[in-house]
């Protein structure tokens, strides 16, 4: 199997069972997008390198993606000081 | 009766499959994330809808970089290449193991050098861009240079003061895994002036041919002229072995005489 079958394959297994294990649970929506950019983030470095086109787009996907967790994480800061959103 | 059906476009319908998975998951993932969220009110299933737009990206970038050329017709180039290599040097009658040169000494790209005698001492000087080269003072000190198909991917590194086994792994391993796809990954260690190269998953067929005695297989080729080419010193191939999945190539790194 290559490097990209196997890439793909991880990811889409992990968050197949991340959707499964904190739909048990019942989380709200932010935990799982924070749960889903830490295992990208895992996930793309552990079948790192790919080809010079592919490694920017998953740059790409990677900023996006840490600016969406940054945003999570500075809404939840803003709900714990008590300012209203 | 003439036959007017116009030829299909291979190019653009390639174009086409290609994108057609990132797309439709795309259109899938927003579709179920905004019916989820919006009229279901269901967490997981939005969670699921975000997952397949992430996943949608991923495709995307894994479908960008797929090569352009078909994997067989560049299996065929190789071929042809190495077979055209082999004829000269069988011709000539070299037996010797090639030199792989950093393009600091040949002036032009890293290559591998094919000497007349077995004992080969190599100076300062950069090598004349000639097919049949003169390397020392000697009268026998001749040698064939030829480009390898390590030659074309040699040039991807450059040469690095102090560099470490480390350093060399990183390097095969983003040639070899990253901008080639030749292979899943590679190990390096380094004792004195023998390097062991393991090279995890290569994904080149091993035809048994006449040429490989003296300058390795590809896989072995390429690792040679990046080694050669990052340690910017004469290296050459003194064992290869397949076991396991796993090419090891044991390099022997050259010195030079000032």
């Amino acid at each position: 199997m290559r490097t990209h079958d196997r890439y793909m394959l991880s990811l889409t297994a992990t968050y197949a069972a991340t959707t499964l294990a904190l739909a048990v649970y019942g989380t709200t929506l932010d935990l799982y997008l924070s749960v889903f950019i830490v295992e990208y983030f895992v996930i793309t470095l552990l079948h790192s390198p790919f080809n010079a086109k592919t490694q920017r787009i998953t740059n790409v996907i990677g900023f996006v993606l840490f600016g969406v967790f940054l945003l999570i994480v500075a809404l939840r800061v803003l709900q714990i000081l008590g300012v209203p959103i | 009766m003439s036959d007017k059906r116009q030829p299909k476009n291979s190019h653009a319908t390639a174009l086409t499959d290609k994108y057609t998975l990132p797309t439709s998951l795309t259109a899938i993932g927003i579709t179920l994330t905004a019916l989820a969220y919006i009229i279901l009110h269901s967490t997981p299933l939005s969670a699921l809808g975000i997952s397949t737009v992430i996943i949608a990206a991923v495709t995307y970038a894994i479908a960008k970089g797929q090569p352009k050329i078909p994997p067989q017709a560049s299996d065929i180039l190789l071929q042809t290449s190495i077979e055209n290599i082999s004829a000269l040097v069988e011709e000539i009658g070299l037996k010797s193991k090639a030199i792989y040169l950093p393009a600091s000494i040949t002036g032009d790209k890293p290559k591998a050098l094919i000497p007349l005698s077995q004992e080969v001492k190599l100076d300062k000087k950069i090598l004349p861009k000639r097919l049949i080269v003169k390397y020392g003072t000697n009268p026998e000190d001749l040698g064939l240079l030829v480009i390898t198909p390590g030659s074309a991917v040699g040039e991807m590194v450059e040469a690095k003061q102090d560099c470490s086994a480390g350093d060399i792994e990183t390097a095969v391993t983003q040639v070899l895994a990253g901008n080639t796809g030749l292979a899943d990954g590679a190990k390096a260690s380094m004792n004195n002036n023998r390097l062991l190269i393991e090279i995890a998953g290569p994904h080149l067929e091993n035809r048994s041919m006449w040429i490989y005695e003296s300058i390795g297989t590809p896989i072995a080729s390429i690792v040679a002229s990046i080694v050669a080419q990052i340690l910017d010193k004469p290296v050459t191939i003194s064992r290869e072995t397949f076991a396991k999945g796993k090419n090891t190539v044991d390099l022997q790194v050259l010195e030079r005489k000032s």
